[in-house]
């Protein structure tokens, strides 16, 4: 059970950053994967050109959670032109495992999700 | 336990015996299934042996392989029952068998008729009519009901008021990609064309055409499709039966060699079915392929393989439901019958990281839609796994593919 490792699950079953409820945001964004049906809502809170908060809700098997969560808590305080630089590779390297082509757009989507939402804000 | 014949049939297929298959438990033969050695023998004999384009060369090869390649349609003729052998079109799939149609039947229906297809049917058998009746302004009915929990007489009552003076088309599964659903298909089209005699029916027989006998003329369907690689054949060839008559009607659906009767410099005349809809060079191995691909299964048996599959089917369900009980959600249908394929979910576990971990100890599974969103968006499902059984499964496949699901609901949950 090779992927599946202790941090991931962790970060799968314990999301960070999850719930958007009476949260302040001023972007968004949704993404979806058809393929597998996942969905991912995400919001941001952006100041003086820094996230200084970001959240989601959705659906997603373990890579997408974890990728979702692992990524929130990456970008969280950082300057949004920094943000824009996060890569697949980033994010890969935050799973820390192999990501497969076939799972790749499940690690990707929390990623499109916070492009799309960044890129709202100018 | 899993023998037919009293030999195991896997020591048919090739790909058991590689050693890194030496675990492989495959139950997704609903995808694709494994090819017996016969098949590949004859391919390969085909390309070391007698390698030659087929209906142009007077030499020895080509005259072999144009033989071989037509005794295929005697071969499919006979194995669907068909009236005869130019009512069977080689395509390239299924997929291309209900393209052609979709693009050739538009244009001999009658302007602004209905095309009737069901909630259940796979994307081949639904996108093509769909995206046709948009183009061509048809009207354009899909069938709803609950598959899960609609009682046989219902079903055949929401068919029946399907179909009116409008419909010209009505296209529908064999057996269901998803829930392995058997559709009453010889009473459903006594039903739809008592309803409208001139309505034409359309069967996608993927799913049935390896374990279920099917005679065309005693369905009485207007065309009917199935892949070749759903039944032990090769990739790349289908085949697409049509009504003799109706063939005659219809305009070619590619234009270039082989298709044609006379060509001048500004008009052509076009060749009789089937010839008519086989343009170009054709898949020529994969056509001798299926040839040896339908005699293995009439070698076998097809009420053997249908056993077979069913028994697997009960005591994979049997199992789940013992050894997984609330912490599984079973996607069968409560009063249609199924007997091949199983959807399923792990509750609060997603499909993809089911699979994915059924992966690791070489458990094939397919996971997500199974090209049919409309089924899985009116059933409020957002992905679901399915396994799909065949003659070379056995109880103890079933035994470990049940114990990794409860070792992953464990790890998931």
């Amino acid at each position: 059970m090779t992927i599946y490792h202790d941090v991931l699950m962790d970060h799968y079953k314990n999301p960070r950053n999850f719930g958007c409820k009476n949260c302040d945001t001023n972007a968004t964004s949704h993404m979806h994967n058809p393929s597998c049906g996942d969905k991912i809502f995400l919001k941001l809170k952006v100041d003086g050109g820094v996230i200084e908060n970001i959240c989601f809700e959705g659906y997603g098997c373990a890579l997408s959670t974890a990728s979702a969560s692992m990524l929130s808590e990456h970008v969280k305080g950082k300057k949004v032109s920094d943000a824009k630089k996060t890569t697949i590779d980033d994010v890969k390297k935050m799973l820390a495992i192999d990501v497969s082509s076939v799972r790749l757009k499940c690690a990707s989507l929390p990623l499109e999700a916070l492009l799309e939402a960044l890129n709202s804000i100018n | 336990m899993s023998n037919i014949k009293n030999v195991d049939p896997r020591n048919d297929f090739p790909i058991f015996s590689v050693k890194s298959n030496s675990n492989l438990v495959y139950l997704d033969s609903a995808a694709t299934t494994f090819k017996p050695k016969c098949v590949l023998d004859v391919m390969k004999e085909y390309y070391e042996e007698y390698s030659s384009n087929i209906h142009r060369g007077l030499y020895p090869i080509s005259v072999k392989a144009s033989e071989e390649y037509e005794q295929t349609r005697e071969v499919v003729k006979s194995f669907i029952n068909s009236s005869r052998k130019e009512e069977v079109i080689f395509t390239k799939g299924a997929t291309e068998g209900l393209n052609l149609l979709a693009s050739t039947l538009c244009k001999i229906i009658p302007h602004g008729s209905e095309i009737v297809v069901t909630i259940m049917d796979h994307h081949a058998n639904f996108v093509p009519w769909q995206q046709v009746a948009i183009e061509k302004k048809f009207k354009f009915g899909v069938v709803m009901f609950d598959p899960l929990n609609v009682t046989l007489e219902m079903f055949k009552q929401i068919i029946s008021n399907s179909i009116t003076s409008e419909t010209s088309v009505f296209a529908f599964p064999y057996v269901t990609n998803v829930m392995g659903v058997e559709f009453p298909v010889e009473e459903l089209i006594k039903i739809a064309k008592a309803k409208n005699p001139n309505v034409l029916v359309v069967i996608d027989a993927c799913q049935a055409i390896q374990h279920i006998k099917i005679d065309v003329q005693k369905l009485d369907c207007d065309f009917l499709v199935f892949s070749g690689h759903k039944i032990f054949g090769p990739t790349g060839v289908g085949v697409c039966y049509g009504k003799y008559a109706l063939l005659e009607r219809l305009s070619p659906y590619q234009y270039g060699g082989d298709m044609i009767e006379e060509v001048a410099t500004h008009e052509t005349t076009f060749a009789k079915p089937p010839s008519r809809f086989e343009a170009g060079t054709q898949p020529i191995a994969e056509v001798i392929g299926l040839k040896a691909a339908l005699k293995y299964v009439q070698s076998v048996g097809q009420q053997k393989i249908h056993n077979h599959s069913a028994k697997m089917y009960e005591y994979a369900i049997d199992s789940l439901n013992k050894k997984l009980g609330e912490k599984v959600e079973l996607y069968t249908p409560k009063y249609l019958k199924s007997s091949s394929i199983i959807s399923f979910n792990l509750r609060k576990c997603h499909s993809h990281d089911v699979s994915e971990l059924l992966a690791n100890k070489n458990i094939c599974i397919r996971a997500g839609h199974h090209c049919a969103q409309p089924l899985h968006t009116h059933l409020d499902m957002l992905s679901t796994c399915r396994a799909s059984f065949s003659i070379y499964n056995t109880f103890s496949d079933i035994d470990l593919f049940v114990e990794t699901l409860s070792n992953i609901y464990d790890l998931l949950s």
